[in-house]
Order: structure tokens, then C-alpha cells, then sequence
């Protein structure tokens, strides 16, 4: 299981942690957000790619390594939008736009390989 | 002695006089023939409604001026400071602590003498909408915060007034198009955003002045197409633009086309 973590960029922050096996699988059961299904998505490596775009105040939940130019990112089969804001930390009360493909979407809705993800903050300037 | 002197109508009646019988007044000359001499006289005699005359009002005004729109009403109970200078197309040093509205009137009579334009000193509410706003064809919302944007959206709606919505934060902005009936601001903005939430991406990001700008010539655009009936409005679309990295979305929201 250690290989397997050592793999992946998120859970190497995991390790640095170091507070031991239960620290470990909390980190797991969140990483996989919840449900024993998205659980055994993640261990079974079974992840969709998406192109993460995250606008204005909201870039500086972009995960570590991504940038605005870098924007490949991976979450588990059947992810659905509201996984990802609690996976990026995203403060739900922020945001009411997210886009996938340019059309608006639900919080329940499904990510898909390859999908164009944009998150928006409210702006109200003038 | 001008022609409208010696006859003594408005200058705006001459361009309309003269446009009707096939003739350009000069200053509408390059504007063939991207506006027929139809779409000009229809902006002749066209009304839009500018509510806030800040960042993105004042850049809106003087387009729409320019565009020969004929009858103008600049709402914004403010007046200009210093901090405005860095944005506002209608602020200069000659006029800080002057009402924003009435320079604007002003300015787009020094511009444009053929339209006629009204400056209302007052904050857009359910009360006092009727008489400012109600002769409007059309609203912009060129205000700086979120509950004071669902207040106008609130009374176009009531009034049956489209309304051209436009915002920004840093190098950010938006521009929507919400004609009466649409869903609109609902869809972007959480109901209970505070006035001036210190966490709010312009008040993190500011208002610099590109932006505004570019929102505002792009809602100026809308208010054109509205005005003339052309084009492909931004109708339960969205479109948001990140000038710093260069990414323009338009963005669709399926939930208004059923």
C-alpha cells in the first residue's frame, strides 16, 4: 500500500504527516471523499483525468504542481462536482458557477474523462 | 447658429429629421456601414437606462453617446474621489466631489449634443424605479456590489426591462444579458452576499482599469444588439473573461432553455 501511495502527488503530502496508520486510511476514506465505491475507485487506481480551471480568488485552491498553463488533474471514477470542490477545499458558499464543457452544472453532476472544468468566484465589481 | 438655434428644437430632432430623408449628420459618418441608416435612426430614437456612472458606467455612456443612442438616463447618487481615477472614464481632476451622474451628463452633451440625457441623482429601489427607470428599452447594470445588482435585476423584472448585466474583479469580468422573464443573477450570485464583504474577489483582486473597460464595451455591444434586434445576444449565456491569462468562456446554463 505504501508503493501505491508514494505514487500518487497528493498522498505523499499525506506521508510527510506521519501520524500513523489512522491518520493514513482517515486520508484515504477523504481522498476517496466518503463512499466505499469512490474508496474502492481510488485504491483500485481507477481515476478520470479532467482539465481543471480555477478563476480569480479561487486559483489559490489549485492543487500543488498545477498552475494556469498545467491543468491536467485526477479524480476517481464517478466524481461528481461537489467531490471535487471538497477535494480542492473550495469553500461551497463561494462558488455558484462551475462549468463543465462551457455548460453549467450541478453539484451532483458527474465528471468525465477528459471534461473542461471551470470554477468561478462571484465577482461584482464595477 | 446651429439648425437647431434657428428652428429651435433639439439637435437630436435635426439628426432624426435628417436621417429620415437619407441624410448622414456628419458626425454618424463612419459609423456606415456598420450601423444602415435604418439601425441609426432606430438608435435616434432609443432609450437606455445606465445605472451606476462609475468603472463601468462611465465607459458604457460615453459608447452608447458616441453610438448616437438618443435619449439617455445616468443614474448614480455618488459622487468622485480620488480612488476613481484609476478606472473611472468619466472621473478627472476637475470634477472630484461632483455628482458622478450630472458629469456624465456633461460630458456626453460636450461629446454628442443629439441625445438627450438625464442624470437622477438617486439609489435604484423598489420605490423609486418607477419614475427613473420605467421609459427605459433597456437597463445596464453597472454597479459595484452584489445586493444592490439584485435590487435592479428585481425591478427590470417588474418594469419588463431588459437588463444588461456586467461585473468584474481583478483582471476578471462577466457579461450577461438577462431579458425580462430569464433567470439571471440567481444563477451566479449567492442571495445572501453581504454589501462589502472584505473577501469578495474585487475587494481581494481591486478594480483596475483594463477591465472595466473591456466589460463595459462588451455591454454596450448588448445594448446595441437589444436596441437594433441583431446579432446573437448573450442570452442565458454567460461570458467571463480572464484578460492576465487570456481565457474568454462562454458559458451556457441549460436550465433556462426548457
Amino acid at each position: 500500500m505504501f508503493s501505491f501511495l508514494k505514487e500518487d502527488g497528493e498522498n505523499a503530502k499525506l506521508k510527510k504527516t506521519n501520524e500513523g496508520w489512522l491518520k493514513y486510511l482517515q486520508g484515504i476514506v477523504m481522498m476517496a471523499h466518503g463512499s466505499t465505491e469512490n474508496l474502492l475507485c481510488f485504491l483500485r487506481g481507477d481515476r478520470v483525468k479532467i482539465e481543471l480551471n480555477l478563476y480569480a480568488t479561487l486559483s489559490r485552491y489549485l492543487p500543488d504542481g498545477l498552475s494556469g498553463e498545467e491543468k491536467e488533474y485526477d479524480v476517481n471514477r464517478g466524481a461528481t462536482v461537489d467531490d471535487l470542490l471538497q477535494l480542492l477545499k473550495i469553500p461551497v458558499g463561494q462558488v455558484k458557477l462551475v462549468f463543465l464543457n462551457g455548460v453549467h452544472a450541478n453539484r451532483d453532476t458527474v465528471l468525465s474523462e477528459g471534461c473542461r472544468v471551470g470554477i468561478f468566484p462571484p465577482v461584482g465589481g464595477g | 447658429m446651429t439648425l437647431a438655434d434657428r428652428y429651435q428644437c433639439h439637435t437630436g430632432e435635426i439628426y432624426t429629421e435628417a436621417l429620415k430623408i437619407g441624410v448622414w449628420p456628419y458626425r454618424y459618418i463612419r459609423n456606415r456601414d456598420g450601423y444602415s441608416r435604418d439601425d441609426q435612426l432606430k438608435l435616434a430614437g432609443a432609450r437606455a437606462a445606465i445605472v451606476g456612472c462609475g468603472g463601468l458606467g462611465g465607459t458604457v455612456t460615453l459608447l452608447l453617446a458616441r453610438s448616437g443612442v438618443g435619449f439617455l438616463t445616468l443614474v448614480d447618487y455618488d459622487v468622485f474621489d480620488e480612488t476613481n481615477l484609476n478606472r473611472q472614464a468619466l472621473s478627472g481632476m476637475q470634477n472630484m466631489g461632483t455628482s458622478k451622474s450630472e458629469t456624465g451628463r456633461k460630458m456626453t452633451l460636450d461629446i454628442n449634443p443629439g441625445v438627450r440625457v438625464r442624470s437622477e441623482q438617486v439609489k435604484i429601489d423598489e420605490e423609486s424605479a418607477p419614475d427613473v427607470l420605467s421609459d427605459a428599452d433597456v437597463i445596464v447594470d453597472a454597479l459595484d456590489n452584489i445586493p444592490d445588482r439584485l435590487v435592479l435585476q428585481r425591478v427590470a423584472r417588474n418594469l419588463n426591462i431588459p437588463l444588461v448585466h456586467g461585473a468584474l474583479a481583478g483582471f476578471n469580468g462577466q457579461v450577461m444579458t438577462i431579458l425580462p422573464g430569464d433567470p439571471g443573477l440567481e444563477l451566479i450570485y449567492p442571495s445572501d452576499a453581504g454589501k462589502k464583504d472584505p473577501e469578495s474577489p474585487e475587494a481581494i483582486m481591486g478594480v483596475p482599469a483594463i477591465t472595466p473597460s473591456v466589460v463595459a464595451s462588451l455591454q454596450a455591444m448588448e445594448v446595441v444588439k437589444i436596441l437594433l434586434d441583431r446579432g446573437q445576444l448573450l442570452r442565458n449565456k454567460l461570458i467571463y473573461i480572464d484578460l492576465e491569462s487570456s481565457r474568454f468562456n462562454i458559458m451556457s446554463f441549460p436550465e433556462t432553455t426548457g
